[in-house]
């Protein structure tokens, strides 16, 4: 501890911003080497009974309060965000525990190619890691999320077992299964932070299967139950109502603190030796650029000019098989029950680079069948033939799931909206995304995959469904790590090239997105920052 | 969502007729107004008997995937596929 702020506060060793899956993550480990800590977080906590799943309402509720996109969610905790000019909106939670607590738990490693895409490609970049410098942190995190999965998966190096076994597989992962052995395609049980035996923070999973509005049993492994109860009882500080809108220099240009308002509208300053920002790969670089000063003339830390661009948002797509036997579909969870990573890989016969990974994913609800009609003809919407689309596809329908591996294009960015603002007053990011045609490609090919893989398991009908496509659940790029300053925001550690003791844990780090779930490697990543952290305090 | 509902249920014509027109050329306001009409007509219990749907609740755990080797021998037979470096183990 050091000197106190004008509130009499004391200075922080740490300051983190963010409360989710990267910050937690840091706040814990950090406190407990011995560190103080004080997190600031815009939103509050939640609480397992508040969340929709098992009430008769849950589609309606799923649709507006508990919403992945924040421009349709609206909440108190929620900033605009722009994205007029972007294809696929952003999705986040802000709240404690961030986007886990909408996520749907899978937990996947980054594939040891992704992180050579020059090296193996000859396009983009590579990380200035290896798989191999992040495998211990990895295994990590997977005992901090108390993982269920099973190990031996052939698509990756030998690693440990994981913490508990896999989730059933249930209907849906059967029949899936099935079709993929008939293809002779690579699938395997999905590693999950949803907990398939109770452990000392998490219940047990009873798949009521609607995961991706939020988990009503605390079953799934948000950082609000694995972390933050921890971090607290071992001195931990989380500010919640805390929305940061600068971040702040010493007289020696180090990280030093961060100006935030509170819910009644006071501002504060929080000082530190260190700050780490883990806002998600939106709100971080809005943060940096809100924060110029004059020696950050265009922005924090942005000496390259690369704070903001580089986003990658996983596009995905979806392909629905409807089967003739009854497959319990609504049965969770959800947390995919498997996944396919035989097209993750880069093949020059495609006509495309880099790939894709599969989910068979359960769908909950009715109403989300609907959505899925969106593709449909008047005719099959309404009357006569929505009943009897509903007929067929409710519990005998379900989804291969697809997120393609998005290439960084520097004309893909966040940026300060001029038009939109929180409500503080303080400028919202706007989002500038477009899909290349690559990745049109991309997503083509793996869509006539998926529809031959329903196909081979038995479904009598597939159709592609525009539902998906309309959240981009994964925020990456736009802080990206790297050894040169010039082409880079951050050191390989985190920290920045430009500010000693500014931190970045969260997506933004992401060199390339792989084409798997990101959290896993965001918070190895987090971990590895926090042993630099500790190392040189 | 309020404003895109207003807009179908505010035309003249029939129910077929507002929707199709709707769906033809206010595909908004069509989505919205589908979604809170879906969103009522699923919660009644009438419905869900007829679809089969239990709602979305609890369910023992009865399958623990005693034949998961099995299903997986391929998988495994097959092994790597997607060609490691050295470096990766």
């Amino acid at each position: 501890m050091k000197d106190a702020d004008q509130a009499g506060r004391e200075k922080s060793d740490v300051l983190v911003v963010g409360a989710g899956a990267a910050g937690a993550v840091v706040a814990r480990n950090l406190v407990a080497a011995g560190m103080s800590v004080v997190c600031l977080e815009q939103g509050d906590w939640t609480s397992p009974d508040e969340f929709p799943g098992e009430r008769r309402e849950f589609d309606a509720l799923a649709t507006k309060p508990w919403h992945p996109d924040p421009n349709v969610r609206q909440g108190p905790s929620d900033y605009p965000v722009e994205v007029a000019d972007s294809e696929v909106p952003p999705a986040m939670f802000n709240g404690v525990g961030g986007s886990t607590i909408l996520y749907n738990g899978s937990w996947t490693r980054m594939l040891p190619a992704d992180f050579q895409v020059r090296s193996i490609d000859g396009i983009a970049d590579d990380w200035p890691i290896s798989y191999a410098d992040l495998a211990p942190y990895y295994a990590r995190a997977e005992r901090e999320f108390s993982i269920a999965g099973l190990r031996g998966d052939p698509a990756y190096p030998p690693g440990p077992e994981f913490p508990l076994p896999p989730l059933p597989l249930g209907r849906v992962g059967r029949r899936a299964a099935g079709g993929m052995n008939t293809q002779g395609w690579h699938w395997w049980p999905h590693p999950t932070a949803i907990a398939s035996r109770a452990t000392s923070r998490l219940q047990e999973c009873v798949r009521i299967g609607t995961c991706m509005s939020g988990c009503p049993r605390g079953a799934k492994a948000t950082t609000d139950l694995t972390h933050w109860p921890q971090a607290i009882a071992m001195g931990a500080e989380l500010v919640t109502g805390a929305r940061v809108r600068e971040l702040t220099l010493d007289h020696r240009g180090r990280a030093a603190g961060a100006i935030y308002t509170d819910r009644a509208g006071a501002s504060h300053h929080r000082r530190a030796d260190r700050v780490v920002l883990a806002a998600n790969g939106i709100g971080t670089p809005r943060l940096l650029l809100l924060s110029r000063q004059r020696h950050h003339p265009d922005g924090l830390a942005n000496s390259s000019g690369l704070v903001g661009r580089r986003l990658m948002l996983h596009p995905p797509t979806s392909v629905v098989g409807v089967y003739e036997d009854p497959l319990d579909s609504w049965t969770g969870p959800a947390g995919p029950p498997l996944l396919s990573l035989e097209f993750a890989g880069s093949d020059e016969a495609r006509g495309f680079a880099r790939g894709g990974k599969w989910d068979a994913f359960p769908v909950a609800g009715i109403h989300a069948h609907v959505e899925r009609f969106g593709v449909r003809r008047f005719e099959e919407r309404f009357g006569v033939g929505f009943h009897h689309n509903l007929e067929r596809v409710v519990g005998h329908a379900f989804d291969w799931d697809i997120l393609v591996e998005d290439l960084p294009d520097e004309e893909n960015r966040v940026v300060l909206s001029e038009g939109l603002r929180d409500g503080d007053g303080v400028p919202g990011p706007g989002v500038v995304y477009r899909l290349s045609e690559e990745t049109h490609a991309n997503l083509a090919f793996q869509r006539e995959r998926a529809a031959e893989a329903h196909q081979a398991g038995g479904a009598v009908e597939t159709f592609v469904s525009d539902w998906y496509p309309t959240q981009g659940w994964h925020l990456l790029g736009t802080a990206r790590c790297g050894s040169d300053p010039s082409t880079s925001v951050v050191d390989p550690f985190g920290e920045a090239h430009d500010v000693p003791g500014l931190f970045v844990v969260d997506g933004s780090v992401f060199v390339t997105s792989s084409a798997v779930n990101p959290t896993a490697t965001i918070c190895a990543f987090a971990l590895r920052a926090c042993d630099r952290i500790k190392e040189r305090r | 969502m309020l404003d895109h509902c207003r807009r179908v249920l505010h035309r003249p014509g029939s129910p077929e007729e507002v929707l199709r027109f709707s769906y033809d050329r206010d595909r908004d306001a069509f989505e919205a107004f589908v979604t809170v009409l879906s969103c009522t007509y699923v919660q009644s219990e009438k419905v869900r008997a007829s679809l089969g749907y239990p709602g979305q609740v609890p369910v023992r755990r009865d399958d623990r995937d005693a034949d998961l080797d099995v299903l997986l021998a391929p998988v495994r037979e097959r092994g790597d596929f997607l060609g490691r470096t050295q470096e990766d183990g």
